[in-house]
C-alpha cells in the first residue's frame, strides 16, 4: 500500500516537474524578505566625455516593489575615482544619469578633456547583483554613431581566462578603440593578443592598476605587428582574475557616420557544455536574432535602393580545428525559410567572414527577406567559436547589428525602450528549444506602474517580431484588453518563457534594435538574464511530519532579477540527515516519518542561476544565466506521541497528564483529548519531546475510551488512548479489630479508589446505615441494656476519607435486676459516586450482623457480649 | 417512660441553651442544663486552628459508629447526647490513621441527639 502510494505521488510530483508553471509560481511571489541587502557592484567597461563625446547612462531597478538606489563612480583611465550623486530608482523603472551634468558637478575640469574617459562602477546596497540592469550609451555628438555598453558584474573568486573578440577594419578612415577595464581593486597583469584572419598572433603585455583601463588602437597593432587583411582575432587573457576585467572593442568613422560593435565574449576554460546548453539543445549553440539581410526592412527608414551587406564573423579560439554550422531562419514580405550554410571548418585560431549577402541567392533567400536569425552550432566546448554579425551598406552609413549570445533563459530583463516621433524599437524573441513555448512579453510604463502583456505561443526556432510603433498607434489591445497609450514614448521591459524546464531555464532570447529616424541609425540594446538563487530555505521549515505519514518541503527560490520569492522545487537529489527518523526518496523528495525526532532534509539540483557572483555560487560568468548545481535544506520533525502517562483519569476530575514523543515544538500546538475533556495547556511546559498538560474531565461525561492527539503546525499526529474512568471506592478491608475493656468492638476499616488515587473518588460518599429491630425512630435497647438509639443510624462523609475508625459500644448502662435479653442489628456500608449506576447507593460489602445480649454465664456472673465478624467482647456487668 | 425522661432531657438542655446565650447568670432551673452549660462553655474554648489533641483533651469524645478523619464526630463525655461535628484539615505527615497533629477548621454548633452506638 506504501509502495503504491509512493509511487501514485511520485507520479504527480514527476509531471509536475515536466511542466513548470511559472505563472502560478509568481502569482504568489513577493519580493524576499529572506534575504539582506548586501553590497553589490556592476562595471562598465567605458564611459567617455571627451571632445566630441557624450555619455548617459541607463539604470533600469529590477525589483518588484523597492526602490534601488544606485551610486555611479566614475573612474578615469588611471584608476582615479568620482563618485556621482546617487540616484534612487523606483521598482521596474529605468532612470538616466547624464554623465556631463553630473560630471559637472563633482570634476567640472574634466569635462570634455582629452582623457576623461574610463570605467563606471555601479554601487547599490541589494539582494541580489542581478536586481540592476544598467547600459553606458556612449554617443559621438551631431554623428548617428553610438555604442550599448552593458554594465556586468565583477567576479569575485578569481579564476583564469580571457576576453576573446574580432577585430574588423571594414575600410580606409574607420577607427577603433579596444578597451580594457579592470573592476578589482588589485592590479593585474595579462597579455593581450592579436590574430590575423589565419591565427598568426602578435602579442604584448598589458599592466592595469586597480580600476585602470587600458584604451588601444587595433589597428595601429595590426599594423605595427605586419599582420595583414581586414579582421582576426583579439584575445586578452588574465592567468588568475579573468572575471575582474571587462572590455569592449567598438568601430567609427565620423566622416561615414558609421558605427560597430564588435561584441567580445568571457572564455571560461572551466565552463561546462552541460551548464550551458538549453531547451533540449544539444550542442553549443549561439544565436544572433536580428541580421538585416540585404533589402532592408522598410520600417526601420533606411533610404530606398539602400543595399546592405550582411556578414557574420566566426572565429576559433581554440588551438583545435572546429567544425561549425551555420543556419539563416529568414523572414520578409514573401514568407519565411530556412537555410543551411555548408558545414565550415575552421582551423585552430582561425577567423573567417561569412558575407551572408554574397550567398543569399545561393542560400535560396529571397531579395524579399529583411531579417534573418542567424543559428552557429558546434560541438565541442563553450566558446570554442565567437560570432560577431553586421549589416551594413557599402558606405557604412546605414546598418544594424545583432548581436550573437549563447543564453537562452526564462527571464530577461530589458532596458529602454523608445517610440516617438524619432524613435520606434523593433522587439524579436525567439525560441531557441525544440519543444513550442509561450511567451509573455510585459512592458512597464508610467513609473512601472502600468504594463501592457503579450503573450504569444512560439514554434521551435521561430520568432516573434514587435513593431512597437504599431502596438502604440494602432491601439492594439494586449492580452487582457489594455491599449498603451498613444502618448507613451518610453518605457522598460521584460520577457518570460512561461514554460521553462525543471532548473527554470526557459528557451527565449530577445534582440531588439532602436531604430533613430534622425541619423537613420540603428542601435541594439540587450536584455539581461535573470536566473534564480536557492535561499537555501525549506517552505515549510520545520516540516512537521505525522509519523508514518509522507509529506514535502520546497525550496524557497529567489529571481535574482526581481527578487521575488516563491516555492520552487529544483532538488533532484534528496537526502535525509537521518535515515532512521525520516526516510526521504532520493529523486523525487517525499519524506516519511519512521520515528521520533528531527533530522536535516535537503538536497541539490541543477538551477538556472544567475551571474554567479552571488553568495553562495563557486562558478558563473558574468552576465550570463549558467545551469548550476544549487542546494537547500531545512529540518522535518516527526510529530510522534510513543507515551501517554497516566493513561486514564477519573470523571469529574483534573488530570496533570505528561504526552512523550517528538516534533512538539516545532509550531502552534494543540492537544485533542475527546469528549468530555478540556486540554489546559501553559506554553511553558512544552518541550520536543514533551508535554505536560492538563485534562479537565467533565463531571457529566461517560466514562469510555478517548483518542488523544497532538496538532502542531496543521498537522495531526498519531493518537494514543486515554481512558476516562468512573472512579469508585472498592478494597474495603477491616484493617484492625481492639477490644475495649468496657465492652467495646473497635475496628478500623479501610478502602481505596478503583484507580488508586483517592482524589478521583472526591465527588463519591462513603457512610454506613445500622438497621435496629423494630420500625424506624427511636429503638430502646431491652433491659438490662439501657440505651436508645435512632432506628437507622446513618453517617457519612466524603469518600476521601479513606481510613474509617468504626465503634460499637455497650450501652449506656446496665439495669437490674438482671436478666437475659438479646438483639441484633445490621450494618451495611455503602458508597454513592454520581458516575455510578447513577448515583445509586451500592453496598461496599454484605451486610454485618451486630449482634448484643446480656446472659449468665457459667460462673453465675451476669455478662454483656457483642459479636460482629467473628469478633467478639464479653464483659461483666457491674454491681455483682 | 423512656420517651418521656427524654424529652424531658431535651427541653432541659434547649432550655439551658437558650438560657447560656440570652444571660449568662440566669440561674437554671434543671440540673440536666447545668451539663449542656458545661458543655456549651466548653466548646468555646475549642478553636480553629487547634488539633485534634488539643480538642480530645476537653470533655468532647469521639462519638460510636463509622468515624471519618476530616470530618469527626464528637460526644460530650458528661452527656453523649450533646454531639458536635469537627472538620480537620489532615496531618500530611500521617496517611491512615487519625493525627493528633490534624488541625481544626471547622466546628458544628452544639446539637442533640441519641448517643451514637452503633
Amino acid at each position: 500500500m506504501k509502495a503504491l502510494l509512493t509511487a501514485f505521488l511520485l507520479a504527480i510530483f514527476t509531471t509536475g516537474a515536466q511542466a513548470v508553471d511559472i505563472t502560478a509560481l509568481l502569482a504568489k511571489a513577493k519580493e524576499t524578505t529572506k534575504k539582506k541587502p548586501s553590497p553589490h557592484e556592476l562595471m562598465a567597461p567605458y564611459w567617455c566625455a571627451e571632445p566630441g563625446w557624450h555619455t548617459e547612462f541607463q539604470l533600469r531597478n529590477n525589483l518588484l516593489t523597492s526602490d534601488l538606489t544606485v551610486t555611479p563612480v566614475l573612474r578615469l583611465s588611471t584608476g582615479q575615482e568620482f563618485k556621482l550623486s546617487p540616484v534612487t530608482i523606483p521598482a521596474a523603472t529605468v532612470t538616466t544619469v547624464d554623465v556631463m551634468t553630473e560630471l559637472n558637478k563633482v570634476a567640472p575640469q574634466l569635462v570634455h578633456q582629452t582623457g576623461t574617459y574610463g570605467s563606471v562602477s555601479f554601487q547599490y546596497s541589494s539582494i541580489s547583483t542581478a536586481n540592476l540592469y544598467a547600459v553606458a550609451m556612449v554617443h559621438m555628438d551631431g554623428q548617428p554613431i553610438g555604442y550599448h555598453i552593458d554594465a556586468a558584474s565583477i567576479g569575485k573568486k578569481s579564476v583564469g581566462g580571457s576576453r576573446e573578440g574580432i577585430w574588423w577594419l571594414p575600410r580606409q578612415g574607420v577607427y577603433d578603440y579596444l578597451v580594457i577595464s579592470n573592476g578589482s581593486d588589485k592590479a593585474i597583469t595579462g597579455t593581450l593578443s592579436i590574430y590575423d584572419a589565419a591565427g598568426k598572433e602578435t602579442k604584448s603585455t598589458v599592466k592595469l592598476g586597480t580600476h585602470q583601463t587600458v584604451r588601444v588602437v587595433v589597428s595601429q597593432l595590426v599594423s605595427s605587428a605586419n599582420l595583414t587583411g581586414s579582421y582576426g582575432g583579439i584575445r586578452f587573457s588574465v592567468p588568475n582574475s579573468a572575471r575582474e576585467i571587462n572590455s569592449v572593442h567598438f568601430l567609427y568613422d565620423p566622416n561615414a557616420g558609421f558605427s560597430a560593435m564588435m561584441k567580445m565574449f568571457h572564455f571560461d576554460g572551466t565552463s561546462k557544455l552541460e551548464e550551458r546548453m538549453w531547451a533540449g539543445n544539444t550542442k553549443w549553440t549561439q544565436w544572433a536574432p536580428m541580421l538585416a539581410l540585404k533589402n532592408p526592412d522598410p520600417i526601420v527608414g533606411f533610404p530606398q535602393g539602400t543595399v546592405l551587406q550582411p556578414m557574420v564573423f566566426l572565429r576559433n579560439t581554440i588551438t583545435q580545428s572546429v567544425n561549425v554550422n551555420v543556419s539563416i531562419g529568414w523572414h520578409g514580405d514573401s514568407g519565411q525559410g530556412k537555410a543551411n550554410v555548408p558545414v565550415i571548418t575552421l582551423q585552430p585560431l582561425e577567423t573567417r567572414k561569412l558575407d551572408i549577402g554574397s550567398m543569399q541567392q545561393q542560400l535560396g533567400i529571397p531579395n524579399t527577406a529583411h531579417w534573418g536569425l542567424v543559428t552557429v552550432t558546434t560541438g565541442v566546448t563553450p566558446d570554442d567559436v565567437i560570432a560577431v554579425a553586421a549589416s551594413y551598406d557599402a558606405t557604412g552609413r546605414y546598418g544594424a547589428q545583432t548581436p550573437f549570445s549563447d543564453q537562452l533563459a526564462d527571464h530577461w530583463t530589458g532596458g529602454l525602450w523608445q517610440v516617438d516621433s524619432t524613435h520606434n524599437s523593433i522587439i524579436a524573441v525567439t525560441n531557441g528549444g525544440n519543444q513550442p513555448t509561450d511567451a509573455l512579453l510585459t512592458f512597464f510604463y508610467n513609473g512601472g506602474k502600468d504594463k501592457y502583456e503579450i503573450q504569444k505561443t512560439i514554434a521551435p526556432g521561430d520568432q516573434l517580431w514587435l513593431n512597437l510603433a504599431d502596438y502604440i498607434h494602432n491601439s492594439t489591445p494586449d492580452k487582457n484588453g489594455k491599449v498603451f497609450p498613444t502618448t507613451l514614448t518610453s518605457g522598460t521591459y521584460e520577457l518570460r518563457d512561461l514554460k521553462p524546464d525543471k532548473t527554470l531555464s526557459g528557451s527565449l532570447f530577445e534582440g531588439k534594435i532602436i531604430v533613430d529616424k534622425t541619423w537613420g541609425h540603428l542601435t541594439y540594446g540587450c536584455m539581461t538574464c535573470c536566473g534564480y538563487g536557492s535561499l537555501r530555505i525549506m517552505d515549510p521549515n520545520p516540516l512537521v511530519l505525522p509519523i508514518t505519514t509522507n509529506g514535502f518541503t520546497t525550496p524557497v527560490v529567489q529571481d535574482n532579477c526581481s527578487g521575488a520569492q516563491f516555492d520552487y522545487n529544483f532538488i533532484t537529489a534528496w537526502v535525509s540527515g537521518n535515515p532512521n527518523i525520516i526516510w526521504v526518496d532520493p529523486p523525487g523528495g517525499m519524506q516519511t516519518g519512521l520515528g521520533g525526532g528531527a533530522a536535516g532534509v535537503g538536497g541539490s539540483g541543477d538551477l538556472d542561476s544567475g551571474d554567479g557572483v552571488d553568495p553562495g555560487f563557486t562558478g558563473g560568468h558574468p552576465n550570463a544565466c549558467p545551469r548550476q548545481v544549487q542546494d537547500s535544506g531545512g529540518t522535518t520533525n516527526v510529530l510522534a506521541i510513543t507515551s501517554i502517562s497516566p493513561a486514564f483519569g477519573a470523571i469529574g476530575t483534573t488530570v496533570p497528564v505528561t504526552i512523550t514523543g517528538s516534533g512538539f515544538s516545532a509550531g502552534a500546538l494543540t492537544v485533542s483529548a475527546g469528549d468530555g475533556i478540556v486540554v489546559s495547556i501553559d506554553p511553558k511546559n512544552i518541550s520536543d519531546g514533551q508535554i505536560s498538560v492538563l485534562f479537565i474531565i467533565d463531571s457529566s461525561t461517560t466514562s469510555g475510551s478517548r483518542d488523544v492527539s497532538v496538532t502542531v503546525a496543521g498537522q495531526k499526529s498519531n493518537t494514543v488512548t486515554f481512558q476516562v474512568v468512573c472512579a469508585v471506592p472498592t478494597n474495603f478491608s477491616t484493617v484492625s479489630e481492639v477490644n475495649l475493656p468496657e465492652g467495646s468492638l473497635s475496628f478500623q476499616y479501610t478502602f481505596s479508589s478503583s484507580t488508586g488515587i483517592t482524589n478521583d473518588i472526591a465527588a463519591c460518599t462513603v457512610g454506613e446505615t445500622v438497621f435496629y429491630p423494630g420500625s424506624s425512630g427511636i429503638f430502646v435497647w431491652p433491659l438490662p441494656m439501657v440505651s436508645q438509639t435512632q432506628n437507622p443510624f446513618v453517617r457519612s462523609s466524603n469518600a476521601t476519607n479513606v481510613f474509617i475508625p468504626d465503634r460499637n459500644f455497650p450501652p449506656t448502662s446496665y439495669q437490674q435486676p438482671y436478666m437475659s435479653a438479646h438483639f441484633s442489628s445490621t450494618q451495611r456500608f455503602w458508597f454513592i459516586c454520581p458516575c455510578y449506576q447513577n448515583g445509586a447507593l451500592t453496598n461496599f460489602v454484605p451486610d454485618l450482623t451486630i449482634d448484643r445480649r446480656v446472659f449468665q454465664d457459667s460462673d453465675n456472673l451476669w455478662k454483656y457480649q457483642i459479636d460482629k465478624s467473628g469478633y467478639t467482647n464479653i464483659v461483666t456487668l457491674p454491681n455483682q | 417512660m423512656k420517651k418521656f425522661t427524654l424529652l424531658f432531657v431535651l427541653t432541659c438542655i434547649l432550655i439551658g441553651l437558650a438560657g447560656s446565650l440570652n444571660s449568662q447568670n440566669r440561674a437554671s432551673t434543671c440540673s440536666s442544663c447545668d451539663v449542656a452549660q458545661q458543655a456549651l462553655d466548653e466548646l468555646q474554648h475549642v478553636k480553629v486552628g487547634m488539633t485534634r489533641k488539643q480538642l480530645e483533651q476537653t470533655n468532647f469524645i469521639l462519638a460510636g459508629g463509622m468515624l471519618f478523619r476530616g470530618h469527626t464526630n464528637y460526644m460530650y463525655r458528661n452527656c453523649q447526647y450533646l454531639n458536635v461535628d469537627v472538620d480537620f484539615s489532615l496531618d500530611p505527615a500521617v496517611e491512615r490513621e487519625f493525627s493528633p497533629n490534624d488541625t481544626i477548621t471547622k466546628i458544628s454548633r452544639l446539637y442533640v441527639i441519641y448517643p451514637p452506638r452503633d
